[in-house]
């Protein structure tokens, strides 16, 4: 007598090939479930159905995909020939493209079911796709017959080891409920109005049998197909890695401004740099990369407004050396143009260079450009918090810009809630007028684990970047943009100086 | 042409099997319950049982007992297929035993093994 296994064995994964749908799902479909992936025309349904075919195949898998629609499949590869998972050498291979409509439209759903049935088994196949589902829906003359057939697919689909997508669009109230009871999982796509823009969506109403990322997922549709993007504080909502406790000190290449805190910053802590336009934010991301790069210290610029070219030329007219830096591998720039962005895309790609080139310091620069992606802006605090709490844990020392709106003023206002929270350390940088003259100030506002020199200091723009100043020491105000001479004692000595001797 | 007896309640899991195990050239003669299962063996020794554990009326393990209390049917191999833990079901004498969730290549390696002959 033989005993072949003690006990149920956990369900193994299916990857589905779909951008960061494995990320959501925590592995991909469970082997032999079925799944409704539901939305309306032009949503995107047909892509996600044939990418999964692909890329199952690709993987070493056979597909099924059955059409129950009158649209012939030379037509359909033809919409899907351009994008890059298409590979026509598997088409008749590991990918057997069939049509279910005359079996249904001839014998029913009985029909079709033994179509499926037969054709899974003649091609061995591991991945079934059935393309307008709502075509079986609609020749069932109830919805038990319907749940029927969904009930003995699952069980052609357990017994032989298959995993099915179903696609379709809203079914009938009545055999919707009926569908959704019956499968393992239900996946709902949509294209919504955020304002005058069109967003795609995903949504995981059900999945059973396993954990999943909740809510809405945003995807695009472009030459590789659909690409989803897990929402990235519900990815990570736990850091990946904990921050590692370290001494180490991240010299900003300021000697000044290291001065001003100890050394330079915490290693793996972020720093919001805050500030109006034109007072050198850029221009410190160039020194802090430099820095790094002297040291070896692998360096990313995550920027929006430079172009990779005029940012290394910048750098470089400043004697920072960055196109040397980038040429040998010590410095990366990536410039994402504003508008039509996805965040949680960039946040894709901000982690993918930061783990391909084990990035140590990251320029992001700066927040509006995530800002001007988001589609929900309350997601935005949030979003920013997961990514830094990450980049610590991957052990990335990050410098983030963020542009103060008013040039000059009495308040010192962050514009984006909740952004002060996610930052260890804090420098300002602002443009003053001071007796009829514009000068620039630095201060740093705030640092963790290390005592800092809080004073208002000159910053000047030099041909060699950056340079501080001594305190302001005879100026008043100097914070709120308007700095006045102090009074002047009897002695002629500022009255600051006076103090404490 | 030996012929497989095929236990269980789930009428979908009969129906699918029967014509997974037809199309591999067995003969398959259904039953939903142990009893239902007796009364068939009773009209024509099968070559092979392969039955539920779990089912109303009489269960595998009665089916299974039944069986091997009569001489004309104590021979014949039989295939369990069961999700409960396996202690108990172990001293009842199945030939081959298919844990739950399986996939048909499982079952009919199993029936291979069971049935070298094939359906012959």
């Amino acid at each position: 007598m033989k005993g072949k296994r003690e006990g149920p064995q956990p369900i193994a994964r299916v990857p589905t090939g779909v951008g960061q749908l494995d990320a959501i799902l925590r592995g991909g479909f469970l082997k032999g479930g079925s799944y409704i992936v539901s939305g309306a025309p032009g949503t995107g349904k047909t892509i996600f159905g044939n990418q999964a075919c692909f890329r199952h195949a690709a993987a070493g898998g056979t597909a099924l995909y059955v059409t129950l629609l009158a649209e012939s499949h030379g037509r359909m590869l033809s919409h899907i020939s351009d994008m890059t998972f298409f590979d026509p050498e598997m088409v008749g291979k590991a990918i057997h493209y069939v049509s279910g409509y005359e079996a249904l439209r001839s014998e029913g759903l009985k029909g079709l079911f033994t179509l499926i049935r037969k054709m899974i088994k003649r091609y061995g196949a591991t991945l079934l796709v059935v393309d307008g589902i709502v075509r079986a829906e609609g020749v069932a003359s109830s919805s038990e017959e319907f749940k029927i057939f969904i009930h003995e697919l699952n069980v052609v689909l357990s017994l032989l080891g298959c995993t099915a997508v179903l696609l379709t669009n809203a079914l009938a109230e009545s055999n919707s409920y009926a569908a959704r009871t019956m499968v393992d999982g239900l996946l709902q796509i949509d294209d919504v109005m955020d304002g005058v823009r069109a967003v795609r969506q995903l949504v995981v109403q059900k999945f059973r049998g396993s954990d999943h990322l909740r809510g809405a997922h945003f995807f695009e549709i472009g030459s590789e197909g659909m690409r989803i993007y897990a929402r990235v504080e519900a990815m990570l909502a736990t850091p990946t890695n904990l921050p590692r406790a370290t001494n180490g000190r991240s010299s900003f290449g300021v000697r000044t401004l290291d001065e001003m805190t100890g050394g330079g910053v915490a290693e793996g802590t972020a720093t919001l740099v805050l500030g109006s336009s034109g007072t050198g934010k850029t221009i410190l991301g160039m020194h802090f990369l430099s820095e790094g790069a002297r040291r070896k210290e692998p360096g990313l610029y995550f920027g929006f407004f430079e172009s990779p070219a005029r940012f290394l030329k910048k750098g470089d007219d400043l004697g920072l050396q960055l196109s040397k830096y980038a040429g040998n591998g010590l410095l990366e720039v990536i410039w994402q143009p504003t508008g039509g962005l996805i965040m949680d895309a960039l946040a894709e790609r901000l982690f993918e260079a930061v783990r391909r080139l084990k990035v140590k310091r990251l320029v992001v620069d700066g927040i509006s450009g995530f800002e001007e992606s988001v589609v929900r802006p309350e997601r935005l605090g949030l979003f920013l918090t997961s990514v830094t709490n990450e980049l610590r844990g991957l052990g990335v020392t990050t410098l983030v810009t963020e542009e103060m709106r008013e040039l000059f003023g009495s308040e010192v206002e962050i514009p984006v809630s909740g952004v002060s929270g996610l930052a260890e350390n804090i420098v300002l940088v602002r443009q003053l007028e001071i007796v009829s003259e514009l000068k620039r100030a630095i201060a740093v506002m705030k640092t963790r684990e290390n005592a800092h020199d809080d004073r208002l200091r000159e910053l000047k723009i030099t041909d060699k970047g950056l340079e501080i100043g001594d305190p302001f020491e005879s100026e008043e105000a100097v914070l709120t943009g308007g700095g006045m001479p102090r009074p002047q004692p009897p002695d002629g000595r500022p009255e600051s100086t006076k103090r404490g001797r | 042409m030996k012929t497989i007896l095929l236990v269980d309640d789930e009428y979908s899991i009969v129906e699918v099997l029967a014509h997974l195990l037809e199309e591999e050239g067995y003969t398959v003669v259904t039953a939903s319950n142990g009893q239902d299962a007796l009364d068939r063996a009773a009209e024509a020794i099968p070559g092979l049982v392969i039955t539920d554990l779990m089912m109303p009326l009489m269960s595998g393990a009665d089916l299974i007992r039944a069986l091997k209390k009569d001489p004309a049917l104590r021979r014949v191999p039989i295939i369990l297929i069961s999700s409960a833990p396996l202690a108990g079901p172990r001293k009842l004498g199945w030939t081959e035993l298919i844990a739950k969730p399986f996939d048909f290549e499982e079952l009919l390696q199993a029936v291979r093994r069971v049935l070298p002959q094939g359906g012959e």
